[in-house]
């Protein structure tokens, strides 16, 4: 698969604290979130990929530009939504997403149309004509989004999203979020906290601690138990049916009156699973697959971090 | 949900030169300084001078029309009603050489004195509005970003820091570009329209030019200096309060420097308060003779105070990304 970016030993210093300690990074099209405690370098790798800061060391190339010496064009095809409540004093909801459309190039009127357009699909309706110092933090939020999406960018960095949002426009957020990449197949990269939104709409995950890049994988995989096993809840004698799998050489373990848990991975025990249930003559309500829990992969990740520290 | 939404869609139209993003930034400020009310009054007030310098400038020409027989003693006592007192060895030097003139030749030679002397007077009282429009327009056009951390918003834009201080810059300029070098162009077409002939722009086509300049040479650096007091705080009222001080305190300066200490060095007392400042180069730029000049000196003490503006405004509009 081709990296949309691609870094290379990536080092950034300020002054003696060094904020990112060679990067080694590719991120593929599609979600990738962006995880990391506070302090992690997620902001600075952020402007690294912009072009807004330059590296002390490594080469870096976005959609194919390097971010040393192309950050223009780079930020013409990249859409930013910046995590701090900022905003474009003395203007209008409708005003600020015309002027961000202007500003990436966009004709005077057709950056007023556009603004309108994006605004629609966002989810703002008449305080669109308001001043922005007037809307809460959640309309904030989705102006911020609108401004980051007004120029059809072909990245997407989307830096907390959904924080500060009710659980409905959480929802509406990630759902245009997911939108813009499986119906208009734009690269998102997401930095979060919230590692549910990470589950919802993400394919690839990257955890960044202490500057360094600590895990970077499809999310699938990431989230793989390493000691698989399928639980089974079955209607009937469960007894029964954990000798039948016994005999069939499957370690099993009985939870319960009708839970069963059965060593190995889904696909290459759940034909014998099935043809056992057969044998047994026992129904089988639900089969699921085991998975480690994002939350422990990111603590695990962070963890080996600071233990490799101290 | 509105019944127009027709959800996301791709935009693949043609885009604009990236060179004019500056003109996006300048159009913001210029939109949103405009809606102060004592913007619109101040704006409106700095052209009453204009109005009352082309009533004299009429007078003037119905004057010459009369053909007195007017003596250069005559038109040095009416000239030193207008020009600043500084200047009038210098002009009567000028008229002393036209003793003894042709009519026709003192009008050509006192015609042009008289008119920049007119836009000398009128570019030193449009100073004092430059200080107040200013004051109103440029201690938040820096200050309110940093203050709404705007910067990443920009930023994160093709647009470099340098098209953003234009732009900046920009919004500053074209207040003061309305309220004062664009009334001394009028001011000029009024004197030409009121003139016996039109032969009169041959020996005065010159001087729009040094008006503008000599506009340039007070806008650029007072620009720049209150765009500089603005990029340090993130309290608007800072900045109004610090652009206004340097005014105040380079009066003060000067009256208590001129009265205490007599032996003062003139130069000394004109880099002090910028008013002066601006008066001498203007008067230079004009073609004013003045007994004592250090054009030199001023002209770099201008310059260099813009370029420190300049790179101090760099610095503090890079600072919140480097952060």
């Amino acid at each position: 698969m081709h990296s949309i970016i691609h870094l290379q030993n990536i080092t950034k210093d300020y002054g003696r604290f060094r904020a990112l300690s060679d990067v080694n990074l590719d991120v593929f099209a599609g979600v990738t979130g962006l995880l990391g405690p506070n302090g992690a370098g997620k902001s600075t790798l952020i402007k690294v990929l912009l072009g807004l800061v330059r590296t002390t060391s490594g080469k870096g190339l976005v959609l194919g530009q390097d971010v040393s010496r192309q950050a223009g064009n780079i930020r013409a095809r990249v859409g930013y939504m910046p995590e701090d409540d900022c905003y474009m004093h003395g203007l209008s909801g409708i005003e600020s997403v015309q002027v961000a459309a202007r500003l990436s190039c966009l004709p005077k009127t057709e950056g007023l149309r556009r603004g309108h357009e994006i605004l629609d699909f966002c989810g703002v309706g008449q305080e669109r004509y308001r001043n922005v110092e007037t809307y809460s933090t959640g309309m904030r939020q989705k102006l911020r989004f609108a401004m980051s999406i007004v120029h059809d960018p072909e990245l997407l960095i989307l830096d907390e999203p959904t924080s500060g949002l009710d659980p409905e426009e959480r929802d509406a957020m990630l759902n245009r979020i997911r939108i813009l990449s499986q119906k208009f197949g734009k690269s998102i990269i997401l930095c979060t906290h919230i590692l549910p939104d990470v589950k919802v709409v993400c394919e690839h995950v990257a955890i960044l601690a202490a500057g360094r890049v600590r895990l970077a994988a499809p999310l699938a995989d990431v989230l793989r138990s390493p000691d698989p096993y399928i639980t089974v809840q079955v209607q009937g004698a469960a007894e029964q049916f954990a000798g039948q799998l016994t005999s069939l050489g499957l370690n099993v373990a009985v939870k319960g009156i009708s839970h069963i848990e059965v060593a190995g991975a889904a696909d290459a025990v759940s034909r014998m699973v099935w043809s056992a249930a057969a044998k047994a003559n026992v129904g089988i309500q639900n089969l699921t697959p085991s998975q480690s829990s994002l939350e422990e992969v990111f603590l695990k990740a962070v963890r080996e971090d600071r233990n490799a520290n101290s | 949900m509105p019944i127009h939404n027709l959800g996301y869609r791709e935009w693949d139209g043609e885009r604009e030169s990236g060179s004019s993003r500056w003109t996006v930034v300048a159009g913001i400020g210029i939109r949103r300084a405009w809606q102060s009310m004592w913007l619109r009054r101040i704006a409106f007030v700095v052209w009453a001078p204009p109005l009352l310098y082309a009533v004299l400038i009429f007078v003037f020409e119905q004057f010459l029309g009369n053909e007195s027989g007017m003596q250069p003693r005559d038109f040095a006592r009416m000239l030193g009603l207008l020009l600043p007192a500084e200047a009038m060895p210098g002009v009567m030097l000028v008229l002393q050489n036209v003793d003894s003139a042709t009519a026709q030749e003192l009008l050509s030679t006192v015609r042009p004195v008289f008119w920049k002397a007119v836009i000398l007077q009128l570019q030193r009282s449009q100073c004092i509005g430059l200080v107040f429009v200013v004051g109103l327009v440029a201690p938040s056009l820096i200050s309110q970003d940093v203050r709404s951390r705007a910067f990443l918003l920009y930023f994160s834009r093709p647009l470099t820091r340098l098209q953003y201080i234009m732009g900046k810059f920009a919004t500053v300029a074209a207040f003061l570009l309305v309220t004062t070098t664009l009334p001394q162009l009028l001011l000029y077409l009024f004197a030409v329209l009121l003139s016996p002939d039109i032969s009169v722009i041959a020996y005065t086509w010159d001087l729009p030019l040094r008006a503008v300049l000599a506009s340039v040479t007070m806008i650029i650096p007072t620009s720049l200096l209150a765009l500089m007091l603005s990029s340090l705080t993130v309290e608007t009222r800072f900045a109004t309060f610090g652009w206004f001080a340097i005014w105040i305190f380079g009066l003060a300066a000067y009256v208590v420097m001129e009265r205490l200490s007599g032996d003062t060095s003139e130069l000394i007392l004109h880099l002090s308060f910028l008013y002066l400042l601006f008066g001498d180069l203007s008067a230079k730029i004009l073609g004013i003779p003045l007994l004592t000049s250090h054009f030199e000196i001023e002209l770099a003490f201008v310059v260099a105070m813009s370029v420190i503006c300049f790179a101090v405004i760099f610095h503090r509009v890079s600072a919140p990304l480097r952060a």
